[in-house]
């Protein structure tokens, strides 16, 4: 991995050099600040600031999980949340750019998002610093806003990075290779679990216009909080959440290196893209025993694969912009679904099968879901999700309710609104 | 391309037949690897539950991670949990969580121990409970204390946690005589007082107490003595058991006794004071360092109180107990007691928990039984703290106590 991303970075630097050779001059932009009624830019200053945002509505419900508690309540019932609502800014002024963002008031866990300021040395060589996104799992990089579903692959949401501070070097050398790289303060600030220093990398080729391969990894230490009379102290290892919001692993005391390892592939063609994410983890596990001795290390693996159609005919990109908006048309509309799996083990599997948190032969726990969904723009202001989510689990004594592996059925439907 | 002439339509037919699929979820429904045991609550109230049969020397299995067991004998100051593999008399209970358990009672060599069924698997129960007891019998060499009380509390008529002695093997190991108790929770509370809505209190003796006024901060007596085991996040769960001791300190004695009417049923709070008396208990709610060895319910309508006993293997401590015997040392005991009529409520029910129960007459036979069934399982117990002959001398003490508490109490009157 390493000496692919300096072949990159050689490759970036010669690309570099040529660009700049190759520019050319381009017309007069027009005087003046221009005011338009989310932005505001002075072309001539080459400057432009522009209010971005957009605010989420979602609906569960749970069609036949008849999990109860012992005071008769189930244990997921339907809900109603203002899930997010993303407001700031973003921004370029010559070769520095800049975003800030945030979620005051509903997302859970994180107010502070993406809010960075980067500098374009040239296409192939450019930085950012900041709050920002560690590039690990390309569907964890796509916005929520645009996500294919309404909820992204739970193996993203469960063993993925998520944002801290760091630097990033990144950019795109020829049209064929992507690649980011960075160090960063940990691995999602806002998680108790969080890594120390966590390295970060990405690299996508692109064979043809049509089809992306991409590979990502982090790695960093987790500090494990220290044990002793008095002390209660909390796990730290990565966990299992489903779509639904069911803890089907919880996690575990880890201690030492957490590594990562992605692969992703993407194929586009017109209104359709199917594509594929895989990620595995490897947590340590030094001194976590019940007698303090080390533990075999943790491992989790996730893949999806999922097939999308944009059944109005527009073609398939990240932001979908319908043809022809509703009262000219229908709007787009497109179809989507994924399969998934997610699953918790540790690396060997000797002795007593234990799910406590120190185990050394960790009981597995796996989880799958098919997600079908629909998705309608009927103007690029407004989008409605909807979602029928069929998940199963592979432990049945630790399902949602014990002895019962699946199929646990979840409606997921969601009202989307930008600004333009 | 376009396959529907209206892409909704297109939409919802693909959305139906991606659902008719079934989710393709990779593995079968609803079929169960390993079995959650599942045992089904016994027909009627919890504490009909097999386990609590006090006739049957239950045997219990404790299987788990030999380095998980070595910590939590190592720590068994702390109340780390273990996963572990419970099975009674062939019932087997999977992945609960059990860590040690005690005030005085915890030992290295021979844990007690508190099960949690749910602490791993969400929603587990056994036999409709959520936690176990599983008391090593440490603090008593007879092992009969507590077995004997809860049966004398129940024949007066308080609500009293069953118990049953069980032979407990650790990882194919055994480790001794131990005894199940029933938890005091939410199934034990509507099986025996009918509702379960309202707030539970587990006495937690951390410096001895008596009921006086410390303000009315609930803070001032939450968590600790008195630690809400139900109701815990709500944020009035303190605001009754404030006002009922603000009661308690505040009533003039004129109306004291009417005024406490409205908080607790006052006979039944002076039979549970008294079986104490008549059991010779120094670690109650009149125990020689305060308030002990209780929880305290708060009924859901609220402002209504009961008490329940717990913990009772500091009983039968003398043939010779005298009849008030710490009455004075709590604020709510003192000022009952002091209203002539209920000081005579309260030994009368002392003469009656001595002449109708603690005897020899009905007593002792229990006692025998009991003896009988454990005897072999204690001498087989190398992990006690005490020896066989210390054991046997101490069943001879608890005799012996039954034998003279009638006619102490009768020479008192």
């Amino acid at each position: 991995m390493r000496s692919a991303f300096l072949a990159a970075f050689a490759a970036s630097a010669l690309a570099a050099s040529g660009a700049a050779a190759q520019e050319k001059k381009k017309p007069e932009p027009p005087p003046g600040w221009q005011a338009k009624p989310f932005s505001l830019e002075n072309p001539a200053a080459d400057f432009k600031i522009a209010l971005k945002g957009y605010i989420q509505a979602d609906f569960r419900s749970y069609q036949d999980w008849g999990a109860e508690n012992a005071d008769g309540d189930s244990t997921l019932p339907d809900d109603f949340e203002w899930r997010r609502a993303r407001i700031g800014f973003e921004g370029e002024w010559k070769r520095l750019s800049f975003e800030a963002t945030a979620d005051p008031a509903f997302d859970k866990g994180d107010v502070l998002k993406d809010t960075w300021i980067g500098l374009r040395l040239t296409k192939a060589i450019r930085v950012r610093g900041g709050y920002i996104k560690l590039p690990v799992t390309q569907e964890f990089l796509v916005s929520p806003a645009k996500t294919d579903f309404i909820e992204r692959a739970t193996f993203v949401e469960s063993i993925g990075p998520n944002r801290d501070w760091g630097g990033l070097v990144y950019g795109e050398i020829s049209r064929a290779v992507e690649y980011q790289a960075g160090v960063f303060a940990g691995d999602a600030r806002a998680s108790e679990g969080r890594a120390g220093t966590t390295a970060a990398a990405r690299l996508v080729l692109k064979p043809a216009r049509w089809l992306d391969f991409g590979g990502s990894f982090s790695q960093g230490d987790v500090q494990a909080d220290p044990t002793g009379p008095g002390l209660d102290p909390e796990p730290k290892g990565l966990a299992g959440t489903s779509l639904s919001g069911y803890r089907f692993f919880p996690s575990v005391f880890v201690n030492g290196r957490r590594l990562r390892i992605g692969a992703d592939a993407r194929v586009h063609a017109g209104p359709f893209s199917l594509w594929g994410d895989f990620l595995e983890t490897r947590e340590q596990r030094k001194g976590q025993g019940p007698t303090l001795l080390d533990l075999p290390e943790i491992r989790g693996d996730g893949w999806s694969a999922t097939a999308t159609w944009l059944v109005t005919g527009e073609k398939k990109t990240r932001t979908i912009r319908p043809d022809r908006s509703l009262f000219g048309g229908p709007g787009a509309v497109e179809l989507a679904a994924r399969y998934e799996e997610l699953r918790f083990d540790d690396v060997e599997n000797e002795g007593f099968e234990s799910a406590g948190s120190r185990a050394a032969n960790v009981r597995p726990a796996g989880y799958h879901a098919f997600t079908s969904g629909l998705s309608w723009w009927p103007s690029p202001f407004l989008r409605l999700g909807g979602d029928v989510v069929v998940e199963s689990y592979t432990d049945a004594l630790r399902a949602p309710t014990p002895g019962k592996k699946g199929n646990y059925v979840t409606l997921l439907g969601r009202v989307q609104v930008h600004l333009p | 391309m376009r396959l529907f002439r209206s892409p909704v339509a297109g939409a919802l037919v693909f959305l139906a037949l991606l659902s008719a699929c079934g989710g393709g979820g990779g593995s079968s429904p609803s079929s169960p690897e390993a079995p959650a045991p599942a045992p089904t609550a016994a027909p009627g109230a919890p504490g009909g539950a097999p386990i609590f049969n006090p006739s049957v020397l239950h045997e219990a299995k404790l299987d788990l991670d030999p380095a998980a067991w070595q910590a939590l004998r190592n720590n068994y100051q702390s109340n780390q949990y273990y996963a572990a593999n419970l099975t009674v008399d062939g019932v087997a209970v999977l992945q609960v969580g059990v860590r040690s358990r005690g005030d005085g009672s915890r030992s290295e060599e021979k844990p007690g121990l508190k099960v949690e069924f749910d602490k791993y698997v969400p929603a587990q129960e056994y036999y409709g409970y959520k936690s176990l007891v599983i008391d090593n019998l440490t603090t008593d060499a007879s092992m009969l204390r507590e077995r004997l009380s809860f049966l004398v509390f129940e024949a007066m008529g308080i609500a009293a946690p069953r118990n049953a002695f069980a032979r407990l093997t650790v990882n194919g190991e055994y480790w001794g005589l131990f005894a199940l108790v029933e938890p005091v929770s939410k199934p034990f509370l509507e099986a025996r007082l009918g509702e379960k809505s309202g707030t539970l209190f587990d006495y937690e003796w951390i410096f001895p107490y008596d009921f006086s006024w410390r303000g009315s901060e609930p803070s001032a007596y939450l968590p600790e003595p008195f630690q809400p085991e139900t109701n815990e996040s709500k944020s009035d769960v303190g605001d009754g058991l404030v006002a009922f001791i603000e009661a308690i300190n505040e009533t003039p004695d004129a109306s004291f006794v009417s005024a406490m009417g409205s908080w607790l049923d006052v006979d039944r709070f002076l039979t549970h004071v008294a079986t104490e008396n008549a059991l010779a208990e120094a670690d109650g709610v009149v125990g020689d360092q305060g308030l002990n060895n209780f929880y305290l319910y708060e009924y859901g309508a609220k402002n209504r109180f009961v008490f329940i006993p717990w913990d009772k293997d500091s009983t039968f401590r003398s043939g010779a107990w005298p009849l008030y015997r710490n009455l004075e040392t709590n604020v709510l005991t003192r000022r009952l007691t002091a209203d002539p009529a209920k000081r005579q409520v309260y030994a009368d029910a002392v003469v009656r928990a001595t002449s109708s129960y603690v005897n020899p007459r009905w007593l002792t036979p229990q006692l025998e039984t009991a003896y009988q069934q454990i005897r072999s399982a204690v001498q087989a117990d190398t992990r006690k703290p005490f020896t066989n002959a210390q054991f046997e001398a101490a069943v001879d003490g608890v005799r012996g106590v039954i034998a003279t508490r009638e006619s102490d109490v009768r020479a008192q009157r």
